[in-house]
């Protein structure tokens, strides 16, 4: 089974001959800007750059993660919020709301000729191009909710969910047509998979029920709306979403080590593919080899469909963290036989599910 | 009359929402009830009012209040302020969220407003200092800590985002705070923090660094013996009512 076929298979939910490894999500870090000779802030205004330097987490570490853009501001600039371009390790950040109201959200008439978005469609046809027959190119696209959150300000934005309902539905609903846009041109440019990120409709800002109101309808839109295997991002703990996520329509979800692996595969059966969820900072960023590893044997064992960062790599990430993540699969061997299964049922059962 | 206790307000501040899965619960019935509201008028309608998120009504209650005579700090220490205490204990325990915070929040300034104070006129505990690090633009953690804190008697200075190294000190020797406060999302922002930690002992200020938000953890502030890390707003609170009196 070559490597694409094994990350698309474990995506959406098919047979595999190992668990593949794959983020859905950022895993560049200042190291490989420095062997690319392509660095941040540059490279997320320079399609040749940023091809260059998606392709390193693959080339340099053996990780087939391939992603772009590498931030949430992309659609925020596009829409004419104020863009800190960031920094070698920090990714460029709203500064600047763009709008009051709902009625004053500005759809730009050429939205794929504008800001940074060109530079990233033709960063995916070099991709593909290149490396697209071994790797998926994943097309990362910020969320209705996080888009909302950065063109109205996050603050007034999650009021209007109280005060005014009917502006938050507005806002959400206008800003996922530009997540919408955005999935059809990226599919149209050579992105094999499409990774919702919607951290702003997190468990730790909302509740439940309030993604169940304010989200889930326009999730559901956007899975629908995806042609290529779609996974949805959301960090934080979510555990309370995780009953409406369920119903969202996405492949896969990709969630961090707040959400258990085990407690995961409960609440979302076999209806969506599990995506996680290794500590970003505790393990990959904080941890050794051998904790990566032993953390990414424990996500296996308790059912993890790809293996994954929970979420965005820190720029700073040692590169002997990022191998051992890759070459974690190695440790772990697909139950095939039914007394496999049954004992991995077992080993299941005994770390125990949370209430 | 029956004391109106915070459990039984969950209710009405999360609308009493059911959902699948592990969603919004019910509080189960040996659930701890958490800080009393006042029992009395004028403070219990006004603690309602700020639990519900009701600006208006906040706004209102307090201006009555004053006409009839109240004490302005009575009417914000026994009513307004008792029930953000409350709001922050349901957000701790994931029974209130974001936006019912930020309401809250709201509320409780429209109150404090209509009854002739603010909620710098409250900080008797003393002055603290909250930032994010330098280079993160996220402000609704640190927005989140501003409106919990100050209700619980302190008075915040705000430096806003992404706030760097000199201006923090020059916050210092201004304000004389208790203790700097500092938030941050992404791990390559958070090592402004000790670079901050170490700008501050070597201009020979004694100081607590309490750090907190996504990116920092126990393992992060244990590199610097100033630098403390607060897991949640409560802890935080807590933390900072320890504090040696100065």
């Amino acid at each position: 089974m070559n490597t694409k076929k094994r990350i698309i298979a474990g995506i959406l939910g098919g047979r595999v001959d190992r668990i593949p490894v794959w983020l859905p999500v950022v895993g560049v870090t200042v190291s490989m800007m420095e062997q690319a000779r392509s660095s941040w802030p540059k490279a997320h205004w320079d399609p040749k750059l940023m091809a260059k330097l998606a392709a390193m987490p693959w080339e340099l570490t053996g990780l087939p993660a391939v992603t772009v853009p590498f931030c949430l501001s992309l659609e925020a600039e596009a829409l004419g919020c104020e863009i800190d371009r960031g920094t070698l390790n920090r990714t460029p950040s709203v500064k600047k709301p763009a709008f009051d109201t709902p009625d004053a959200f500005d759809y730009p008439e050429n939205l794929l000729e504008t800001g940074r978005i060109p530079a990233v469609l033709r960063a995916l046809e070099i991709l593909s191009e290149r490396i697209g027959d071994d790797i998926p190119i994943n097309a990362k696209v910020t969320g209705g909710f996080t888009i909302a959150g950065h063109v109205f300000g996050v603050s007034r934005f999650i009021s209007w969910i109280k005060t005014d309902p009917e502006y938050a539905h507005q806002a959400v609903e206008r800003s996922s047509e530009v997540t919408l846009e955005l999935i059809g041109a990226f599919e149209d440019h050579g992105a094999d998979v499409i990774s919702i990120s919607d951290p702003t409709s997190s468990g730790d800002l909302l509740s439940g029920e309030q993604y169940r109101e304010f989200v889930l309808p326009y999730h559901r839109k956007i899975a629908g709306a995806a042609k290529k295997p779609s996974v949805l991002h959301i960090c934080g703990n979510t555990k309370d979403l995780l009953g409406h996520i369920k119903k969202t329509g996405f492949d896969a979800y990709s969630f961090e080590e707040k959400v258990d692996v085990l407690t995961a595969k409960k609440l979302l059966g076999d209806d969506i593919s599990l995506i996680g969820n290794i500590a970003p900072v505790a393990t990959m960023l904080q941890g050794t080899p051998d904790t990566v590893t032993a953390d990414a044997v424990s996500a296996m064992q308790n059912g993890i469909d790809v293996l994954s960062s929970g979420c965005t790599l820190s720029p700073l990430t040692p590169l002997e963290n990022i191998r051992a993540l890759s070459r974690a699969p190695e440790h772990y061997r697909v139950p095939k036989e039914p007394d496999e299964l049954l004992r991995e049922f077992v080993r299941g059962l005994a770390a125990g599910v949370e209430p | 009359m029956k004391a109106f206790t915070l459990g039984l307000a969950v209710g009405r501040l999360v609308g009493d929402a059911r959902s699948p899965g592990t969603g919004d619960r019910p509080l189960p019935e040996n659930e701890p009830a958490g800080p009393a509201l006042p029992e009395s008028e004028p403070y219990r309608s006004l603690a309602e009012a700020v639990l519900r998120g009701d600006a208006a009504a906040a706004g209102g209650l307090a201006a009555q209040a004053v006409r009839e005579g109240v004490d302005p700090l009575d009417i914000a220490v026994r009513g307004l302020l008792k029930d953000m205490d409350a709001v922050s204990d349901l957000y701790n325990r994931r029974k209130a969220f974001v936006p019912e915070v930020l309401l809250a929040a709201r509320a409780l300034d429209a109150g404090l407003q209509e009854s002739g104070g603010t909620r710098d006129s409250l900080g008797k505990k003393g002055v603290v200092i909250l930032h994010t690090a330098e280079g993160d633009l996220h402000d609704i953690g640190k927005n989140i800590v501003a409106a919990i804190v100050a209700a619980n008697g302190y008075r915040v200075i705000d430096l806003g985002t992404s706030v760097e190294t000199p201006a923090v000190i020059a916050a210092i020797r201004e304000h004389r705070p208790v203790a700097v406060i500092g938030s941050s999302l992404m791990t390559s922002t958070r090592g402004a923090f000790l670079a901050t930690a170490d700008r501050i002992r070597e201009d020979g200020i004694e100081i607590p660094f309490i750090v907190g938000g996504g990116a920092c953890d126990e393992r992060f502030a244990a590199q610097r013996d100033t630098v403390r890390y607060a897991r949640d707003p409560t802890a935080l609170v807590k933390m900072l009512d320890a504090l040696p009196a100065k």
